[in-house]
């Protein structure tokens, strides 16, 4: 009767195709992966606490001579550049990715000149504009980046409520 | 003679890092807490400290969910102490620390890039009855 023939004891199994996939396919995933950096924004919003929290009315009196940056849903609005407010509107539909950053990081510029020792800008966010934005917004008032140059602008974002559509007065 | 390269441990190796890279490899860079953060070209690494994670379907102290939100939205029975949430003012008190800085002790804020600002606000609000003068927000780096 004839023996079934089996792989002899000790046949090694040619593992160079495994190996040969799986040294490509490591370096594919290295170059797709971008590894993730957490970053901070450090953000003053002492107004907020509720003791303190200025009315619109309140903010405009004592917050006159400051850099103010409405954050709308319709678009920007700076007071502090000039005489009166800067109307930066949005594209629609007015995604976070729609507000013109680029224009609002001039005008800081701008204000940085007018008020060469101020450090703080208020930010005053309508209540639907989301967070996003906020971030954009904060890296616009907070440097200037052309190309390899950084220049700082305000360092201290402080965020306030009370955005609304009507214009401040003076 | 014939001379054989052992390559089983090299292919051990090789498997052990692939499945590594496979598994920690996330391109939407996303957490398994559905956490989406905003990018921000601001290079300052952020700084262990308490943490407040602000998610559309609620808000984590801790890592333990202290308000229930809906979709982004507060729902009308949440229990309020003028602007702020209660529930987080109280889940976040007790995270001072007694050792803070002299300008007053600072709050991570980890907010999904979804939420809006009349949320993220009476976070922040709650954040300061609890005793917290400083925020500093995350971000995913763009560098």
């Amino acid at each position: 009767m004839r023996r079934r023939e089996r792989n002899p004891v000790g046949a090694n199994i040619d593992l160079t195709p495994v190996l040969s996939t799986i040294v490509h396919i490591i370096p594919i995933v290295l170059i797709a992966v971008r590894f993730v950096t957490i970053v901070q924004q450090p953000i003053d919003a002492r107004p907020l606490q509720a003791s303190e929290a200025p009315s619109r009315e309140v903010l405009d009196e004592q917050e006159r001579e400051r850099v103010v940056i409405r954050v709308l849903e319709s678009g920007f609005r700076v007071r502090g550049v000039g005489e009166g407010e800067t109307q930066l509107p949005c594209r629609a539909p007015c995604a976070p990715a729609d507000y013109d950053y680029v224009a609002l990081s001039d005008a800081m510029v701008s204000a940085r000149a007018q008020h060469p020792a101020e450090t703080q800008v208020v930010v005053a966010p309508d209540a639907d504009v989301p967070y996003e934005t906020l971030m954009g917004v904060f890296d616009a008032v907070t440097l200037r980046r052309d190309g390899t140059t950084v220049r700082p602008l305000f360092a201290q974002p402080m965020l306030v409520n009370g955005a609304d559509e009507k214009p401040v007065p003076g | 003679m014939e001379s054989t390269l052992i390559i089983t441990s090299m292919v051990d190796m090789f498997t052990l890092v692939l499945l590594f890279l496979l598994v920690f490899y996330d391109p939407a860079f996303q957490s398994d807490t559905g956490l989406e953060l905003p990018e921000s070209a601001t290079d300052m690494a952020v700084e262990k400290g308490p943490t407040v994670r602000v998610l559309p379907s609620g808000v984590e102290v801790g890592g333990r969910v202290v308000l229930v939100l809906d979709s982004g939205r507060i729902p009308g029975h949440t229990v309020m102490r003028g602007k702020a949430f209660a529930d987080v003012i109280d889940a976040l008190a007790p995270l001072r620390s007694p050792d803070a800085p002299p300008e007053g002790p600072s709050l991570v804020v980890e907010c999904d890039r979804r939420v809006p600002w009349t949320v993220l606000g009476s976070v922040l609000e709650s954040a300061a009855e609890a005793g917290f003068a400083r925020y500093r927000f995350a971000a995913h780096g763009t560098d």
